[in-house]
């Protein structure tokens, strides 16, 4: 079965997860829909040493890969 | 957690969820700019998965879940460090944003200012210049005076 991670649009680049995604298909067949409001990353058959943690690295991944590619708003 | 003060102050509402290895809870936008929510929530990657979603509007839930076992106090510690940090980088922002014109001011100055538009040869000059000015206390200076001479004999 395939756990899904939804990731809101309005807070995580689309780069980012795309890179994300990159990243990490090596470790799990990784599929990605994208809806207006989220970008659903699909992960099955997930690297058995990695347990659980799979989707919660790539939840980090993708977060440092928004700040790092964010340039600063004015508010 | 809610505190609530005594009469007359403002109420302060830190309300999170608990859960196994996870606490959450949300941020308002209309209080803390998306750059400390992001900067508070970066700084907390080494230390456990961090989640952002968006409940509503202006509204940005934040769910910490840390890589290794942890009690309830460890949790909500946990939650009370990110509420600090995003205070913190609040704060900072709001410095940076303030004191942008004075930065600004002083690089334009640097860069642009007349002090140091002088080229090469105009501070050679000038250190020539004040080089082969009399001095006018005639103090001596002991390489440049000329040793006296033992008489003979």
């Amino acid at each position: 079965m395939a756990e899904r991670l939804e990731l809101s649009t309005s807070l995580y680049s689309a780069e980012a997860v795309r890179k994300t995604l990159e990243a990490f298909a090596h470790l799990g067949k990784l599929g990605l829909e994208e809806r207006d409001d989220a970008f659903v990353l699909l992960i099955s058959d997930p690297d058995p040493d990695l347990g659980d943690d799979l989707i919660h690295e790539m939840a980090n991944h993708a977060l440092a890969l928004t700040v790092t590619g964010r340039s600063p708003q004015q508010s | 957690m809610s505190e609530t003060p005594s009469d007359g102050a403002e109420t302060i509402d830190f309300t999170f969820q608990l859960t196994d290895r996870e606490v959450s809870f949300d941020v308002d936008e209309d209080l803390y700019s998306p750059d400390a929510i992001y900067s508070a929530a970066y700084l907390f990657i080494d230390r456990a998965y961090v989640f952002l979603a968006r409940p509503a509007e202006r509204k940005v839930r934040v769910r910490l879940r840390t890589k290794a076992a942890a009690t309830e106090a460890e949790l909500e510690a946990l939650a009370g460090e990110f509420a600090n940090e995003l205070l913190n980088s609040q704060l900072r922002f709001r410095i940076g944003r303030a004191t942008a014109p004075i930065r600004e001011h002083y690089m334009a100055r640097a860069f642009f200012g007349r002090e140091q538009s002088a080229t090469i040869a105009e501070l050679l000059a000038e250190l020539d210049a004040e080089e082969l000015a009399e001095d006018p206390l005639e103090i001596p200076v002991p390489w440049q005076a000329a040793p006296e001479k033992a008489p003979n004999g």
